[in-house]
């Protein structure tokens, strides 16, 4: 579990981030949203140590981050960025990198590691991609490496910063699923989402931020029974069932 | 790509590399047999073609080979650290630092020659982090480092003349050194450096996972458990080492730090452990033909090799930048 009490962060003198107080739970997906510019990726920069917070507490497993190395934190949270070098490298090569904070020196990647990776791809359905060019991949292929490379990297936590962007619906679906299995393995999800349905459809919890500060937090019926986002992006949500009683959300300005 | 065809490619190199040698020491105005050549291992120097080997086409053998294996591997640095292909020792002026750090130091200490290494090491690395912390201020894009190194260059090359037109003595001759060239190396100057390129490329390799780890952007590198403040500075400072020990010896050699690790990626990909194992052979290899070219096609006259490097790399440069734009329209 990762809890965080009244962090504030920013860049140089500037703060984005004002009192933050929030926790994300083990086996869960919690979705951060919010308009452009409210501090998302922000907010989770500063849990991974990117950006060093300017004041409160980020505990993760019971562990002050402060207290723990590059390493340690490594262990216990992997990231996929939104924006990334794209290396021609193979992507058996990319994965076998979440390795790295469990290396000790001389720092060899050993037989039991690229065991390690290839169960990863197995479970990411990716196999066939084994000596493939990570910068010749489509956009799904690589969210799919990435999260392989998380998953060898064997932490606890996956943070993903707007994973979604740039693909299309189908690959949006099956890395949301790819998702949600990884949470019913135990692991804890956190993901910036832009896409607001995705985060209702697939979230056990969601975070609402705002101009740097958290509007909401709830299961996707509290925020939308409490019109959070309503309120924050100014736009009309309504909620509809089919015949079957699953839900969707769609949203409109009036 | 699979890691039996970079084996194979590996192990054609080094094969090309023990043949271009054979040849730069038997080829010249004097042709020497490779039953003589051989006959140094039993009777010792007996004949003038024994003595042009051992004192003078042997020196400048094992010049070319470290300078060129230096060179690449110092760009290949540079590249994966600076996220960028059209960054080279010569072009974001690292070369030009090791200049003007050797000519100053034959300036202010005359006839230690042993300093020159040290001189050119430390011009090499103020000017790279010069460099790197102006791309950082400036945005970091990939044509900022370029404009910033050209403009690092003509700086620094208005300081290396200042001191020459001062202290003609600096460094015996300017513009040989300036264009490059590998004949009549110093073996005092040469056995250090050597040592030191050596130790350079064994310790890139040793790192070539962090050294990957960064070509993957910075916030993966971090959040992988990687240091990458400590360890930029700690390549860049390789990269200078480099650079700034065949400098030393070889004067202002473009453009092999340009072109080699291209032609590594072309052939073994951006994998760190094969790119460093085949730009330092195809460096060496490289250089040694330039230079065997410099030495052969207007025989008895000799080129400087690095002539013949600017006439190779100014083209492949310019290709550089038409490929880019292609890319970006």
């Amino acid at each position: 579990m990762i809890e965080l009490v009244n962090v504030c962060a920013g860049y140089g003198k500037e703060t984005i981030l004002h009192n933050i107080s929030c926790q994300f739970h083990t086996a869960g997906i919690t979705a951060i949203v919010g308009p452009n510019g409210s501090g998302k990726s922000t907010l989770i920069k500063t849990i991974l140590g990117i950006i060093p917070k300017s004041q409160g507490e980020i505990k993760i497993s019971g562990m002050d981050s402060g207290t723990m190395d590059r390493k340690e934190l490594a262990r216990e949270i992997g990231y996929l960025p939104q924006v990334r070098e794209l290396p021609a490298i193979t992507a058996q090569r990319m994965i076998l990198h979440g390795r790295f904070p469990h290396l000790s020196y001389p720092r060899v990647y050993s037989k039991a590691d690229l065991k390690l990776v290839d169960d990863a791809m197995k479970q990411m359905g990716i196999e066939s991609l084994r000596y493939k060019d990570v910068s010749k991949m489509s956009g799904g292929e690589r969210q799919k490496v990435y999260l392989a490379m998380a998953l060898v990297q064997n932490a606890k936590t996956i943070i993903l910063d707007e994973p979604t962007t740039y693909l299309d619906i189908a690959y949006q679906m099956e890395l949301m699923n790819l998702l949600d299995n990884l949470k019913k393995e135990g692991k804890t999800i956190v993901v910036v989402l832009h896409d607001l349905n995705l985060a209702l459809q697939y979230a056990d919890t969601i975070v609402v931020m705002e101009k740097g500060m958290i509007q909401g937090i709830g299961t996707p019926n509290q925020i939308y029974n409490d019109k959070i986002l309503e309120t924050v992006f100014q736009v009309q949500c309504k909620k509809l069932k089919d015949e079957e009683e699953n839900e969707y959300y769609f949203f409109y300005k009036s | 790509m699979e890691n039996n065809k970079r084996i194979y490619y590996i192990i054609g190199l080094v094969f090309l590399l023990l043949i271009s040698s054979v040849v730069s020491l038997a080829v010249g105005t004097v042709s020497i047999s490779l039953k003589e050549m051989l006959a140094l291992f039993t009777d010792g120097i007996t004949t003038s073609g024994q003595r042009i080997v051992v004192y003078v086409r042997g020196p400048r053998v094992i010049a070319a080979l470290f300078a060129g294996a230096g060179l690449a591997v110092s760009g290949v640095i540079i590249q994966t650290i600076l996220a960028n292909p059209m960054a080279g020792p010569n072009i974001i002026g690292v070369n030009a630092g090791a200049g003007f750090g050797e000519v100053l130091c034959s300036a202010v200490f005359p006839g230690f020659v042993l300093f020159l290494p040290l001189g050119a090491f430390l011009g090499a690395f103020v000017t790279v982090l010069f460099v790197y912390a102006l791309g950082r201020i400036t945005g970091s894009s990939k044509i900022t480092i370029v404009l910033a190194g050209i403009s690092v260059n003509s700086l620094i090359n208005a300081a290396t003349d200042t001191i020459h037109t001062f202290n003609d003595d600096a460094v015996l001759n300017s513009s040989s050194f300036r264009i490059g060239g590998l004949q009549g190396v110093n073996i005092n100057v040469l056995i250090p450096a050597c040592i030191a390129i050596f130790v350079g490329i064994v310790i890139t390799y040793a790192l070539h996972n962090e050294m990957e780890l960064l070509s993957l952007g910075d916030d993966t590198a971090k959040t992988l458990g990687l240091s990458v403040s400590k360890y930029r500075l700690f390549f860049l400072l390789l990269a200078a080492l480099l650079a700034g020990s065949c400098v030393s010896f070889s004067g202002l050699l473009g453009f092999v730090g340009l072109i080699v690790p291209h032609i590594a990626r072309i052939m073994v990909g951006s994998e760190c452990k094969y790119l460093i194992i085949v730009s330092t052979l195809l460096g060496a290899v490289f250089l040694m033909i330039c230079d065997l070219l410099a030495r052969i096609l207007f025989s008895p006259f000799e080129l400087p090799v690095g002539i013949i490097l600017s006439f190779i790399g100014a083209p492949f440069f310019i290709y550089l930048l038409l490929r880019r734009n292609k890319n970006r329209m």
